[in-house]
């Protein structure tokens, strides 16, 4: 289905709406981020009985950002390969692979960044 | 006492892909683990960048060698979608009939390394020997046993003869008789309840806390089937969720056998209704803008984001696959476990990892 | 318990359910996807096929009239099959053999090659 409404937010009360979302009894299934102009997009996406609800916040680069694992503990997987894959940085995460779940250390460094094609 | 780190993997005889799990033990008990993933890693989200957005269906498909026709389907529904593309009845029955084909040559592949898992090689050989029949069902249809490729945008590419239509119904019905025999051997053995009988017990509230989904969630009494949104021709089949509230192995165990002879009757109840006519529409145009597609899996719900910008490249593709939503399960589950209990778990959440790292 | 013997006697009297294979052959279905080949009487050099390849496996030179294929990249896909205007291309339900080195299969069109190299 087309992705049309969104909750924006600022990233600064990303834990508040996330914690709301806790206690209304949704289910985390996913968070997707891409690059929109120069800063980044990133979608938390929640379900309830068949019903999808989507939370978007705008980040930059050389902001950390804080994790839900804390509230949401099954999403310190997903967070550790954005560190991984764009070079985010995190704090806060329960289990924490420092940029090592994917990647190894003679291999390519954020392959996700650099857009080619187009 | 003094605790012993053991690795478990990446190389196992009992996994069908590689993943490390590090075992802190004490004696015999697991005290913690920790998993290492990132073997299989292929960078498929950034291919599809770089590849025309039709031309992506073909890595999508080999994403993971045992879902691999459900993969196609969800990205081909999210295209369909964005550009809303109205596809033929025909098109949609057929897709239901393979994804059904599809789902029971999956649990079938599962069953038999569960029952390795615990030693049982004369029952990972029986329902081997069963999926084969159905892996020559998918090579008479579409020309290839395992990635079919049968899914474009816009419909099917392979149809179905009369002489076809006869053979899947004749095997369908041959199978159930020689499941029900292999289904009583496992559920009502003494030595299989022995091994899966109460391990790896998940209550309700950790399995709604740690957001588990597919089979691993309706053991534990959650009532949740994609399926039951009706999508595809979903809506016009007539079928039950089946769920357990045990939340152990062998209730996990029941719900994918169960599952199959549901998936037994759900082709028979699509071939009755097949309709005629064509089976792929001609379309023009890129896709822009942002979908979702969900799709239940064999092992679970699986979703893609797509997002396109009007040239004939995506913009983004992001999939999370069922497999990447039940690995925090299995890190709960562990702590407390005997060793010889470990392949039993990992087997009992159906890892497909592979699909977890794309 | 019963139930497993049950299955062991009737696999003990049932024939073999593998076959041997190199003695006995495997004779794949009519629909089987093995090899893709081209016959290029009729072949216009158009690149459809080139730009269709998901595998980038088939490069077409307009000019020198040369179309070759890396076997090794071929994906059995059939998508060059369903979109060549003139069907020169065509699906075969036997596999390649297994050999020590990559296959590459060229056609060349070589009258009008030598022509093209006369007039130069």
């Amino acid at each position: 289905m087309k992705l049309e409404e969104f909750i924006v937010v600022d990233k600064e009360n990303i834990l508040n709406e996330v914690s709301k979302m806790k206690m209304e009894d949704y289910r985390l299934v996913a968070i997707t981020c891409d690059k929109e102009g120069d800063a980044f997009e990133m979608i938390y996406h929640f379900d309830k009985n068949y019903e999808m609800k989507n939370v978007k916040i705008t980040v930059d680069l050389k902001d950390t950002l804080k994790s839900i694992s804390h509230i949401y503990s099954p999403a310190f997987l997903i967070e550790n390969e954005y560190q991984d894959l764009f070079g985010f940085v995190y704090e806060g995460l329960i289990i924490d692979y420092k940029g090592k779940l994917y990647l190894t250390e003679n291999g390519p460094k954020t392959p996700m960044l650099d857009k080619k094609g187009n | 006492m003094s605790r012993t780190i053991i690795p478990f993997g990446p190389q196992h005889p009992v996994l069908p892909e590689p993943i490390q799990l590090k075992l802190v033990m004490e004696d015999e008990k697991v005290i913690e683990a920790l998993p290492a993933i990132g073997y299989v890693h292929r960078g498929l989200e950034k291919l599809a960048e770089l590849k025309d957005f039709q031309q992506s269906v073909y890595i999508v498909e080999r994403v993971c060698g045992i879902c691999s026709f459900m993969h196609s389907m969800a990205y081909v529904r999210g295209i369909e979608d964005l550009m809303g593309i109205q596809i033929p009845e025909r098109a949609e029955y057929i897709r239901v009939i393979f994804a059904e084909i599809g789902r029971l040559q999956s649990h079938m592949l599962w069953l038999g390394l569960f029952a390795d898992a615990f030693g049982f090689e004369s029952l990972f050989m029986e329902t081997w020997k069963y999926r084969e029949k159905i892996l020559d069902l998918l090579e008479m249809t579409t020309g290839n046993r395992v990635i079919i490729s049968a899914n474009k945008v816009g419909g099917v590419s392979k149809d179905f003869t009369d002489e076809h239509i006869k053979i899947i119904l004749s095997t369908v019905t041959e199978l159930e008789k020689e499941l029900n025999l292999v289904k009583n051997t496992f559920l009502n053995n003494y030595t299989v309840k022995q091994r899966t009988v109460g391990v790896g017990i998940l209550t309700k509230k950790e399995a709604q806390d740690l957001c588990v989904v597919g089979p691993v969630a309706r053991a534990s009494g959650i009532d949740y089937d994609l399926r039951n949104t009706g999508y595809s021709a979903y809506k016009n089949l007539d079928f039950k969720t089946i769920v357990r509230t045990d939340g152990d192995s062998y209730a996990r165990t029941v719900v994918r056998i169960e599952e199959m002879f549901q998936s037994f009757d759900l082709i028979r109840q699509a071939i009755s209704k097949l309709p005629t006519g064509d089976i792929l529409t001609p379309f023009k145009g890129f896709p822009k803008g942002e979908a979702v597609s969900r799709i239940e899996q064999p092992r679970g719900e699986a979703i893609y984001y797509i997002k396109g910008n009007g040239t004939k490249n995506l913009q983004r593709l992001k999939i999370r696959t069922p497999t990447f939503a039940n690995i925090p399960a299995l890190l709960k589950m562990l702590p407390g476990s005997n060793l010889q209990d470990v392949p039993v778990l990992v087997l009992t959440i159906d890892p497909c990892i592979s699909c977890t790292e794309r | 318990m019963a139930n497993m013997l049950q299955l062991i006697m009737s696999n003990i009297t049932h024939k073999p359910q593998t076959r041997l294979y190199p003695i006995t052959e495997r004779i794949p279905y009519e629909r089987s996807r093995g090899q893709i080949e081209m016959d290029d009487t009729n072949c216009i050099y158009c690149k459809i096929c080139a730009n269709k390849c998901p595998a980038d496996a088939i490069t077409v030179d307009r000019d020198k009239k040369i179309w070759t294929l890396e076997a090794h990249r071929c994906i059995i896909c059939n998508e060059c099959v369903a979109v060549c205007p003139k069907k020169c291309i065509t699906m075969k339900s036997q596999r390649r053999t297994a050999g020590p080195q990559n296959v590459t299969v060229t056609h060349v069109k070589e009258v009008i090659a030598k022509e093209a190299a006369k007039t130069e």
